[in-house]
């Protein structure tokens, strides 16, 4: 969705704030956010892409007044929701999901205290041996699709449309674009294409300079 | 509304750590979390994940040369070595600055961010003005920084917005031959490794090391 949260190219924010030592958290709610919403993830009933989707819904004021672990709870929050597994009154005001299927129930045992530390070590591997042949080469120039899907999508607004070159294979990965709305798995190659800044944007750019991000296969044409 | 569903409502508080409070009874009672596991998790990146863990792998690529070469060839493995991996660097690529590029990444979409080596990030880095403005005016973002980059160097920005996290490997300052490895991570700010600062040493310590 073209929502609040794909920011890259606008401009009317103001200036970077940074915070002179900041601490991890700041205040003691945010603490057991993060920890129950690591803890959620563990348990393996929802994925990221899902949580993402939600906190892209929240209303673009509300998105941008408040602090990003609010987002948190409220992702969590919709999960259950939607799961039937509670009601909850959303913190935060929200459109509903465009084109989702009905979530899966599956999950695992609650993790352990004892077993925290192993289980953050080892991590979520994520990316996946697949036997279709890549479409795209090193050095291939690539253009960006120019969609606009109402669902959710990793390919940001400000790439749509513009030409780079495939600088590398990622391997394979579960298009985040279907899993977020609990569709089965599309595994796809996954691309390291360059643009020029001035592709993106324009003369003023500087001519050295270039992004650099990383496209599913299907967010690409042959150009 | 709720009231002819075959559930319960749930009432929960509007105040966050209230209704973060009732939201782990929920996940309790459904099976899904141990709240006891809770403090655990946050006490790993309070404590034992961040910046620290990056600061130890760019000093350890910077005093031997074949562990850089491993880390520019697959970050995760190489920075297993010292003991760091797993959640949110489970793909992780180490971008090197030379003398002729200079690298920063950010997450454009959301707050993409390779814990194992920085831990979680700080605000401003999950805030709409560094996520809008570095891909387009990187340069301007920079300087506002504190950090400017010659216009002959090439400007190289990382969108973390699928499953590859990456992080910076600065270039080493001048002054510190000789250094200790210990030394050296002392000199890494988490900021070298998003490419929003270099890693430097002061005046004081060029001459401490010269003494």
């Amino acid at each position: 969705m073209n929502g609040i949260h794909d920011v890259g190219g606008m401009q009317g924010f103001g200036k970077v704030e940074q915070e002179h030592n900041e601490p991890v958290f700041h205040e003691e709610w945010e603490r057991r956010t993060f920890g129950t919403m690591v803890l959620f993830l563990a348990s393996g009933i929802a994925c990221i892409p899902e949580l993402r989707y939600s906190t892209e819904r929240i209303y673009a004021k509300e998105y941008l007044e408040n602090s990003y672990f609010r987002g948190w709870i409220h992702s969590i929050e919709e999960a259950l929701n939607c799961r039937g597994l509670a009601e909850i009154e959303n913190l935060l005001p929200h459109s509903a999901p465009i084109g989702s299927a009905q979530p899966s129930m599956e999950h695992g045992p609650p993790l352990p205290k004892d077993f925290v530390m192993a289980a953050l070590a080892a991590g979520v591997p994520s990316r996946v041996e697949t036997e279709a042949a890549p479409r795209f080469a090193l050095g291939d120039t690539v253009l960006a699709k120019n969609i606009h899907p109402r669902g959710h999508t990793r390919l940001p607004r400000y790439v749509r449309g513009k030409r780079g070159e495939v600088v590398g294979l990622r391997g394979s990965f579960a298009l985040d674009d279907r899993i977020a709305h609990h569709l089965s798995p599309d595994l796809q190659p996954v691309y390291s294409v360059r643009f020029p800044a001035r592709e993106l944007w324009g003369a003023d750019a500087s001519e050295n300079d270039a992004i650099y991000i990383d496209l599913w296969e299907s967010h690409l044409d042959a150009a | 509304m709720s009231d002819s569903h075959s559930h319960s409502h749930t009432d929960v508080p509007k105040a966050p750590a209230l209704r973060i409070k009732a939201i782990e009874t929920v996940l309790a009672e459904k099976g899904l979390i141990d709240p006891m596991a809770i403090e655990e998790v946050i006490q790993a990146y309070e404590t034992k994940i961040g910046p620290r863990n990056g600061a130890q792998v760019v000093a350890r690529a910077w005093v031997d040369p074949s562990f850089k070469e491993r880390l520019l060839a697959d970050a995760p493995k190489a920075v297993a070595e010292l003991g760091y991996s797993g959640l949110m660097g489970e793909n992780m690529v180490a971008l090197e600055n030379t003398s002729t590029v200079h690298n920063v990444f950010v997450c454009t979409l959301c707050s993409c961010y390779p814990w194992p080596v920085l831990g979680l990030p700080p605000t401003w880095y999950k805030s709409a003005p560094y996520r809008s403005r570095i891909v387009m005016e990187p340069r301007a973002v920079l300087a506002e920084m504190g950090l400017e980059v010659p216009a002959e160097t090439e400007v190289r920005v990382w969108d973390s917005n699928a499953e590859l996290r990456y992080f910076v490997l600065p270039m080493r300052p001048p002054g510190t031959e000789g250094w200790s490895e210990q030394q050296l991570a002392a000199i890494v700010t988490r900021d070298a490794m998003i490419g929003t600062a270099s890693a430097t040493i002061s005046p004081d310590e060029q001459k401490g090391a010269h003494a």
